[in-house]
């Protein structure tokens, strides 16, 4: 278990109220960290774990905002970082599935304009509009960013093709934000496989089952597993840039 | 910056009388761990800085062996292993360019078979060997085992086409060891782009220079900018099996 001493640090994790997003948001702020909690501001969720955390001592405020909206995620930035008095880290981990169900590739029906627009709107373009919002300040603060794609993102499937496309973009948008922020600001992604949370896209559980006994690690990775990886490529990797970490319990290797 | 507990871990790093190796150890030393300091034997800095870190008060013991001997190698791990009562970790670091100037793709001539065998044994057979004589201790201890391997890997270009092929084979080990000795044992590896130590291998100044421009983070990776990684790859990076993690400011991003 690695540590970090972030007092002083200022975070954006945007998707945060549950899953990956979570466990970073309580790990940066563990670490001494002030964390602005993003979700959508219906969900119920986000209030609900801020209060809690807030209730531990940790200095977490809430920032809701749809990242899959152009002016809403670039205020969200804004008025978190200026409630904040700036940012060191924006951990780009909203996205969506966009159903509730896998979508196998076959079906091409399922997948409408509507469901591309939605997909490609808050998984690549949210990661865009946020970083956007927040490079003055990470230029500043000589900040870094990390995405949340997915294992899709290379090929051999996820919740639905659209989904992986949009993976796939964000792991070359991690590349080309390198590029343009450097080299100030360092900007990284993790892939993740299966994780142990709810996630509104239910898998099949044979097909859950065939993955874990085809896997190097024989487990799905816990929230955590993954919050440790955003928190080494946050604060640690200082010549690490333009990457992106798989972190799949070996299901690729 | 970040730190981890390591008291009571054990550690060897191959290669370690310099570089990325060197420094790897002392920050797995600085952490708690016991670390057994690789080289060949004939290398006067092994005892050097084994005495240095010694007089420090660290938990550092000389470890000489050529990992390109299979001999010599295993017995090297097993009487370090053995010595320190047991092994978490496995850094496989040492490598050699086997050359003092770069040798252009063209120049097919230069490599000769005695060249082919000797990057080979201690590049890629070398990190096999140790990490086949270290296996039962890592099973034990569920420890990990990190490669150093270089961007040249992915193509590109490094000091000849031969190194380069070295260390396609270890990224490619790297996954197939990650299969091998799962789940118990981790393994990954880093892959450096342009490090600030005195390698065997001078570069070219305007090749350098160029690099640097077209690098987003501008300048070339210190030792302890890969220590770090190395720390992650093993304290850290629970659910990371298989992977290489580029460490080259961006270069090929």
């Amino acid at each position: 278990m690695l540590t970090a001493d972030l007092k002083g640090k200022k975070a954006i994790v945007t998707g945060a109220a549950s899953g990956i997003g979570l466990a970073t948001a309580e790990l940066l702020a563990r670490s001494g960290a002030t964390v602005a909690i993003n979700d959508i501001a219906r969900n119920p969720r986000l209030n609900d774990e801020v209060s809690r955390l807030c209730g531990e001592g940790l200095n977490v405020i809430a920032a809701p905002g749809d990242v899959g909206d152009g002016v809403d995620a670039r205020a969200m930035v804004t008025t978190a970082a200026e409630a904040m008095g700036g940012v060191d880290y924006l951990v780009n981990n909203a996205g969506t599935p966009g159903t509730k169900t896998l979508i196998p590739p076959s079906d091409l029906d399922a997948q409408t304009e509507e469901f591309w627009s939605r997909l490609l709107s808050v998984n690549l373009v949210g990661p865009f509009r946020c970083t956007h919002a927040a490079a003055p300040y990470l230029r500043a603060s000589k900040g870094a960013v990390v995405n949340t794609a997915s294992t899709s993102g290379y090929g051999g499937g996820g919740s639905s093709s659209a989904y992986s496309c949009t993976k796939a973009g964000l792991i070359n948008l991690t590349r080309e934000l390198a590029r343009g922020l450097a080299p100030d600001v360092r900007v990284n992604a993790i892939a993740p496989g299966i994780v142990n949370s709810d996630w509104e896209c239910r898998f099949d559980e044979d097909l859950l089952e065939g993955h874990v006994a085809s896997m190097p690690l024989q487990r799905a990775g816990d929230p955590e597993d993954y919050a440790e990886v955003i928190l080494f490529l946050c604060a640690g990797a200082a010549y690490v840039t333009g990457q992106t970490i798989t972190v799949d319990g070996g299901l690729r290797a």
